[in-house]
């Protein structure tokens, strides 16, 4: 998987593109720790409309990304779901935890 | 280095040593071949530099002998030799030389091959040293794994799994398997199966399911409701595991004395409901987080309740099934496995068979779990634990007894009736005393049988008839929620104490509550008529105990349990 970052006006946002499981761990904690790190970023959203395919470590990815963010007082949204996505996101009822849109 | 000269001429063998000394190297002597292979086991030398012609084992002969002894390690040997041919050349490098000298020695090439050979020499012990590294770690790991596997199969029992009721499939995708499937029957014998998917898979994902089997295992013997184990094994998943590793769950409920089940999914893929031809009857879609998202206190368990129909099937099954993989990146699919239901008894194999169609060459890259989680019209193991009930004649009056051991008093007020398991809690409390730990599950079915009674019938005042007809147990369980939800006052007073009359020890259960009673004389004047209304569950309580009383308006009643046989 890869990932581009962008920042305007302290929104960020991460576009995932490719496969998001267990081997993506270490590209995207790299990625999302630049933008907690930034003092200037506000809201991270996360695109996943180049997502191919997602598995329960993506998930819990998620998770720990959005208890790292809640601490940091970032707001974190899923956006751009393909519809594989919204379909591993809606078995998991995760639409309970993160704003999907 | 070390180096082994072998010679038999006496004078060659005092220049090489020589020569050797000079080069700053310690030197040791052999004067033919079988004395090279005693010296070369005393001193190990780095190096051999070896005569080819010697009486008796010549060179060649020698060299490969000390091949054999040193093996798996490599012995540097240089030949020497007066005949400088082609064929002497070749024979030496076979030998397993590692090069050749020819007399007479120069002093500056003697020193240069045993230089370029020092540097194989450091490379073999280089790479010697770091394989015996891998090795160990290769060996520990092994070690460690070994002992992993024998604690997961250990505390993951699958006895449970042996019930007639259920068919199953678990294949991991590693040699650990980050899905669980548990199953266990409960006092009143309720089957429980619980299938769980922990993040990720391999030993990682296994250990994130241990504190699920233990939990579930504990509470179904001891009697608890499906939420009650819903929401503790998401409180202990949730203390145990860090942020990101969660487990989906899904818990199947069979009550076949009830006569309805329950069915509890957090993010499982949708379970199905199957009747005798194949066709779905019910779906149970994922309504809740997978467990160790929320804390201990967020989370409430929301199961569904269908009535049992016999010949109904349930399935259950980890993502890992329908996501498994063909060459073609074609997922195997719902479609796929609704399709091999036609056949009720067949319909494992063919769902393997299939699968393993589908799959061809192809390794499933997730664990594969499945569970069919039958409905029989009889449930034999039940129907095998009640064949062993004694038809004693059960005594209506209780007897005074002056000989009391102990005594315990429980009064339950509503905000705790609504909010605990009461059963089990108070059969966890009784069963402590000495000598009743072994009657457990007949003191369960007692104590679980007159509590529900007084609840259903005292407190909440629900008709009985409520629970005939067709769907007739799925409408009471509602009405009861909804009256307990909205019930404000009353409680549940359950004294245990006991006693000996004329020597015999019992245990004797007094329960009250505060709802109006009923005209016990009248429904206990017909025998048939009781034996209809109230179920099989005031049945079995009269089977089990030697006494049976109902005093007051009916809203207490007191049973006397012999502690002598088991």
């Amino acid at each position: 998987m890869n990932i581009q970052t962008s920042t305007s006006n302290g929104q960020s946002v991460m576009r995932l593109n490719g496969r998001f499981d267990f081997n993506s761990h270490k590209v995207f904690r790299e990625s999302y720790q630049k933008l907690l790190d930034d003092s200037s970023v506000k809201s991270i959203a996360m695109d996943l409309s180049q997502v191919e395919y997602l598995d329960s470590s993506a998930l819990g990815m998620l998770l720990q990304l959005k208890e790292k963010a809640d601490s940091s007082n970032k707001v974190l949204k899923l956006q751009n779901c393909s519809q594989l996505a919204k379909d591993v996101l809606a078995i998991a009822n995760f639409d309970k935890l993160f704003e999907i849109t | 280095m070390r180096i082994l000269a072998v010679d038999d001429t006496r004078a060659n063998l005092v220049l090489l040593q020589a020569m050797l000394k000079r080069a700053g190297h310690e030197v040791v002597t052999a004067d033919n071949g079988e004395h090279s292979l005693e010296v070369f086991q005393q001193e190990s030398p780095d190096l051999v530099l070896m005569d080819v012609m010697m009486p008796g084992m010549d060179g060649f002969e020698a060299a490969q002998r000390l091949q054999e002894i040193a093996a798996p390690r490599w012995v540097p040997i240089i030949f020497i030799s007066a005949a400088a041919t082609e064929e002497y050349y070749i024979k030496g490098h076979q030998s397993g030389g590692a090069d050749y000298l020819f007399k007479p020695i120069n002093q500056v090439i003697l020193n240069t091959k045993i230089e370029s050979i020092k540097r194989v020499v450091d490379m073999q012990n280089t790479l010697a040293s770091q394989n015996k590294v891998l090795q160990e770690y290769v060996d520990k790991d092994e070690e460690e794994r070994r002992i992993s596997r024998h604690i997961m199969e250990h505390m993951a029992e699958s006895k449970g799994l042996e019930d007639p009721m259920i068919r199953y499939m678990l294949t991991p995708a590693e040699q650990f398997s980050g899905d669980v499937l548990c199953a266990a029957r409960s006092p009143s014998n309720r089957l429980f199966v619980l299938l769980g998917d922990a993040v990720g898979h391999g030993l990682a994902a296994a250990i994130n399911t241990l504190p699920i089997s233990g939990t579930f295992y504990s509470m179904v013997y001891k009697g608890f409701e499906l939420s009650t184990i819903g929401r503790e094994l998401n409180r202990r998943i949730k203390e145990t595991m860090p942020t990101g590793c969660f487990v989906a769950c899904g818990i199947v409920m069979i009550d076949p004395a009830e006569s309805y089940v329950e069915v509890w999914n957090a993010g499982l893929p949708t379970f199905y409901c199957v009747d005798s031809h194949g066709h779905v009857s019910d779906t149970f879609e994922s309504n809740q987080l997978p467990l160790g998202v929320l804390g201990g206190n967020q989370y409430e368990v929301e199961s569904h309740i269908i009535s049992y129909q016999a010949g109904n099937q349930i399935i259950m099954f980890s993502d890992g099934l329908i996501e498994a993989e063909n060459s073609e990146g074609e997922f195997f699919g719902i479609e796929r496995l609704l399709s091999c239901l036609h056949h009720p008894e067949n319909r494992l194999d063919d769902i393997k068979h299939s699968l393993g169609e589908f799959l061809g060459d192809e390794i499933p890259h997730d664990d594969v779990t499945l569970a069919l989680v039958d409905m029989p019209s009889v449930d034999t193991v039940a129907s095998e634990a009640y064949e062993t009930l004694s038809d004693d004649v059960l005594l209506t009056t209780i007897e005074e007894s002056s000989e009391i051991d102990w005594k315990v008093n429980f009064h339950m007020g509503v905000s705790e009736i609504k909010s605990l398991d009461l059963t089990p809690m108070l059969l966890g409390i009784i069963t402590q005393f000495r000598g009743l730990e072994s009657h457990n599950q007949k003191l369960f079915l007692i104590l679980s049988e007159l509590l529900n009674n007084a609840l259903d019938h005292g407190l909440l005042e629900l008709d009985s008839a409520l629970k005939t007809g067709p769907d007739a147990f799925e409408t009471y369980l509602n009405a009861r929620q909804s009256r307990l939800r909205e019930i404000e006052k009353g409680f549940i007073s359950i004294t245990a104490c006991k006693i000996s009359i004329n020597g015999t020890p019992f245990l004797r259960i007094t329960i009250d509550d505060s709802g109006k009673g009923f005209d016990y004389q009248k429904v206990f004047g017909n025998s048939a008529e009781n034996v209809q209304m109230h179920g099989r569950g005031i049945k079995l309580v009269k089977q089990l105990c030697h006494a049976m009383e109902y005093t007051g308006n009916g809203n207490s009643v007191t049973v006397d349990y012999s502690l002598e046989d088991n």
